[in-house]
C-alpha cells in the first residue's frame, strides 16, 4: 500500500470546506434544517399534558376525602370539578370533553375508582401516571397501595424521552446526506475525472472528504443539543467532554455511511434519497426511539443491533438523563467505532474499485 | 525538431462491448511536438487521449507515455502528464485562487511553490485582480486558460488537451494557441483534439481520425500537398468522402 500524503488529504479537506462556506444558501439550510426538524418533531412528539380536567365524585365527604381533593386542587396540573356519582352524568362529561378523568371515592373511603378517557391511549397512560403520583405523594392516610415509582424522570416528561432520540435522528440524517452528496456531485460535474488522473489515492480522497464534515456535523450536534435543552427543558447530567467524544464517534459513523452511499449512487438525487431513507426509517423504527425495543419481535431486535442510532440513543439518554460517564458508555461507543471502521473500509474499497473499473 | 520519443503506441485498440471506438492505432510522437487529432463527433479522439492518460485501459495493443507502460506504470504516468478534459474541470463555486491552491495541493506542491505559481499565472493570464472572484464569474476564455494553467501546475512534460477551445471566441483561441506554442518551445509535447479546421493547421503534425482509425497522418503542409488541396478543410472533406465511398463498396 502506498503511503497517505498529508498535503493531498488537506487539499481535499480545504477545498471541501470552501465549497461549504461559499454556498451561503446551503450553509443556512444545513444549520437551520436540523433546528426546524427539532422544533417540528419536538412539538409533535411532546405528549406532555399540562392540564388535566379531573372530575371527582366524593361520596364519603369526610375529612380524609376532602384532604385528598385538596391535594389535587393544590397542583397546577389539575382543574378539579365536582361531579355526581351518576354514571350517565359521568358518561356525558366524557363525551363533552369536560373531563379527561374521573375519580370516584366510595362512601367508606375504601375504594377509589379512576376512570380515564382512553380515546388517546398515550395521554391516558400519562394521566394515569400523574394521578397515581399525586395520590401516593399526597396523603398516606389513604389506604391505597400504589407502587409506581419513576426513576430518572420523576416528572414523566416526554421531552426526556424524545430529545435524545431527535438528536440521534437529525445527526445521522444530516451527516449521511452531506457526505453522500459531496462525492456524487463530483461525479456529475466531471471534476472527479480530473482527480483520477492526478496522483491522489482513493483513501486520501475519502479521508479528505470526511474531515470538514466531521467539524460541520459536530457543530450541528452541539446546536441541537443546546436548543433541545433550552426549548424542551431537559436536563443534561453528563459531561460536555463525554458528549464531544461520543458524538464525534457517532458523526463519523454517519458520515462514513454517507460516503458508502456515494460510491453506489450516480446522481446527487439518488444519493439524497438513499441517505434519507436508510437513516430515517431504521432510526425511527428500530433504534428504540419511538417504540421500545423490548416489546419488539426477536427478528427486529436482532436487526436493531446494526442500527447505529440505537447505540447513540443509549449514549444520549445516558448522558442527559442518567448522568452516565464515559466508561459506562464504553460499550455503545465501541460498537459505533466498529461500524465506522467497517463502513469506511467498504467505502474506500468500493471507491478504489470504481476508479479502476473506469479504466 | 528533436527526436526523443514521447508517446508511442502499437496497434492500440479500445472496445466498448462489441463497438470499437479506437481501432489499431499506431503513433510515434516526439518531444516538443504539437500533435493534433482531427475528427468528427464520435471518431474516437477522446477515447484515444483517455487511454494515453491512464483513464481507460486499452483492450489490446501497446502504449508508452513518457517511457512508461500504460498497463503497468499508470501511477508514474499520472505524475508526468497534464490533462484537460473536454468537460470544464475546475470548481465553478471556488475562487480562482482556491482552485489553484487545490490542484497544487493534489500534486503535493509546497505552499511556497504554489504561491510562486499563482504569481506566474496571475501575470501570464492577466488575472491579478480576478484571483478572489468565483470561477463561474470569469469569462469562458479565461476559464479555459486557467484550466490549462491548473493542469500544468506540476510541470508535466506531456500535455493532453481535449477540445480546449470549444465554445471560445476566435481572439481567445488565438491566445490559447500562443500558449500552446510556448509550451512546445519549452520542450513539452502537446496533444490536442479539435473540431476546428483552422486550428488543425497550427499543429506540427495532424492525424485525421474516422471511426476509430487514423486515415491520414502528416504535417498540415504535406497533407495539403499530397491531396492537392488548399486547406485542411478541403483535405478533410476529400479524405472522409473517399473513406465513406470505400466503406460502401
Ligand atoms: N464509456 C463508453 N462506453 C461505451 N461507449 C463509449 C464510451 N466512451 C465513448 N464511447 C463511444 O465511443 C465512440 C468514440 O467516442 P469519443 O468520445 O472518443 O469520440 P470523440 O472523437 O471524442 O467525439 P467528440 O468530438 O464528440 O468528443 C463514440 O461513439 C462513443 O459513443
Ligand atoms: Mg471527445
Amino acid at each position: 500500500m502506498q503511503i497517505i500524503n498529508k498535503t493531498r488529504v488537506f487539499a481535499i479537506a480545504k477545498k471541501e470546506f470552501f465549497h461549504i462556506i461559499h454556498d451561503t444558501r446551503s450553509l443556512i439550510i444545513v444549520f437551520l434544517l436540523p433546528l426546524i426538524q427539532l422544533i417540528m418533531f419536538g412539538y409533535a412528539l411532546n405528549t406532555e399534558i399540562k392540564n388535566i380536567n379531573l372530575g371527582i365524585s366524593d361520596n364519603a365527604k369526610t375529612e380524609q376525602s376532602r384532604a385528598l381533593i385538596k391535594s389535587f386542587m393544590g397542583s397546577d396540573l389539575y382543574h378539579v370539578y365536582s361531579i355526581s356519582n351518576n354514571s350517565d352524568d359521568i358518561h356525558h362529561a366524557f363525551l363533552q370533553k369536560k373531563v379527561n378523568a374521573v375519580l370516584l371515592i366510595s362512601h367508606d373511603m375504601r375504594n377509589l375508582q379512576l376512570i380515564i378517557d382512553g380515546s388517546d391511549p398515550n395521554s391516558a397512560s400519562i394521566i394515569k401516571n400523574y394521578i397515581s403520583q399525586t395520590l401516593s405523594s399526597g396523603q398516606s392516610i389513604i389506604p391505597i397501595d400504589i407502587r409506581t415509582q419513576l426513576l430518572f424522570n420523576p416528572e414523566l416528561k416526554s421531552s426526556y424521552f424524545f430529545v435524545p432520540g431527535l438528536i440521534a435522528l437529525i445527526l445521522v440524517m444530516i451527516s449521511a446526506l452531506l457526505t453522500s452528496i459531496s462525492i456524487t456531485r463530483e461525479k456529475e460535474n466531471g471534476t472527479l475525472e480530473q482527480l483520477l488522473i492526478s496522483p491522489l489515492l482513493p483513501l486520501e480522497f475519502i479521508l479528505g472528504k470526511l474531515l470538514p464534515y466531521i467539524f460541520i456535523s459536530m457543530t450541528i450536534g452541539f446546536l441541537i443539543l443546546i436548543c433541545g435543552l433550552l426549548l424542551f427543558d431537559v436536563v443534561f447530567l453528563g459531561s460536555a467532554i463525554a458528549f464531544t467524544i461520543l458524538s464525534f464517534v457517532y458523526v463519523c459513523t454517519a458520515l462514513s455511511f454517507g460516503l458508502m452511499i456515494s460510491t453506489v449512487s450516480q446522481t446527487q438525487m439518488q444519493a439524497m434519497l438513499i441517505a434519507l431513507i436508510f437513516t430515517m426509517m431504521p432510526t425511527l423504527m428500530l433504534s428504540g426511539f419511538m417504540l421500545p425495543l423490548e416489546s419488539m419481535p426477536w427478528l427486529i431486535r436482532i436487526i436493531s443491533w446494526i442500527v447505529p442510532a440505537k447505540y447513540f440513543l443509549k449514549i444520549a439518554r445516558g448522558l442527559m438523563i442518567k448522568g452516565n460517564n464515559l466508561t459506562e458508555l464504553l460499550e455503545p461507543m465501541l460498537f459505533l467505532l466498529g461500524f465506522t471502521i467497517l463502513l469506511l473500509s467498504i467505502a474506500w474499497n468500493k471507491f478504489a474499485k470504481q476508479m479502476k473499473e473506469l479504466k | 525538431m528533436s527526436k526523443i520519443l514521447s508517446v508511442y503506441t502499437n496497434k492500440i485498440t479500445k472496445k466498448f462491448g462489441s463497438f470499437t471506438a479506437v481501432d489499431n492505432v499506431d503513433l510515434e510522437v516526439y518531444q516538443g511536438e504539437i500533435f493534433g487529432f482531427l475528427g468528427a463527433n464520435g471518431a474516437g479522439k477522446s477515447t484515444m487521449i483517455r487511454m494515453l492518460c491512464g483513464l481507460l485501459t486499452p483492450s489490446a495493443g501497446e502504449a508508452k507515455v513518457g517511457g512508461y507502460d500504460v498497463y503497468k506504470e499508470s501511477e508514474l504516468i499520472k505524475k508526468s502528464i497534464g490533462y484537460m478534459s473536454q468537460k470544464f474541470s475546475l470548481y465553478n463555486d471556488l475562487t480562482v485562487a482556491e482552485n489553484i491552491d487545490f490542484y497544487g495541493g493534489v500534486y503535493s506542491l509546497n505552499k511556497r511553490n504554489i504561491q510562486e505559481k499563482k504569481g506566474e499565472i496571475a501575470v501570464e493570464l492577466d488575472l491579478d485582480r480576478q484571483m478572489n472572484r468565483l470561477t463561474k464569474d470569469i469569462p469562458v476564455g479565461l476559464k479555459q486558460k486557467l484550466a490549462l494553467a491548473c493542469a500544468m501546475l506540476h510541470d508535466p512534460g506531456i500535455i493532453f488537451l481535449d477540445e480546449p477551445t470549444s465554445g471560445v471566441d476566435p481572439k481567445v483561441r488565438k491566445d490559447f494557441w500562443n500558449i500552446i506554442y510556448q509550451l512546445s518551445e519549452q520542450g513539452k509535447t502537446v496533444f490536442v483534439t479539435t473540431h476546428f479546421m483552422d486550428e488543425a493547421e497550427y499543429c506540427h503534425r495532424l492525424s485525421i481520425m474516422h471511426q476509430g482509425k487514423i486515415i491520414a497522418l502528416d504535417s498540415p503542409q504535406n497533407l495539403k500537398k499530397k491531396n492537392e488541396e488548399n486547406s485542411i478543410n478541403d483535405v478533410f472533406i476529400k479524405l472522409i468522402r473517399s473513406q465513406i465511398d470505400a466503406d460502401y463498396q
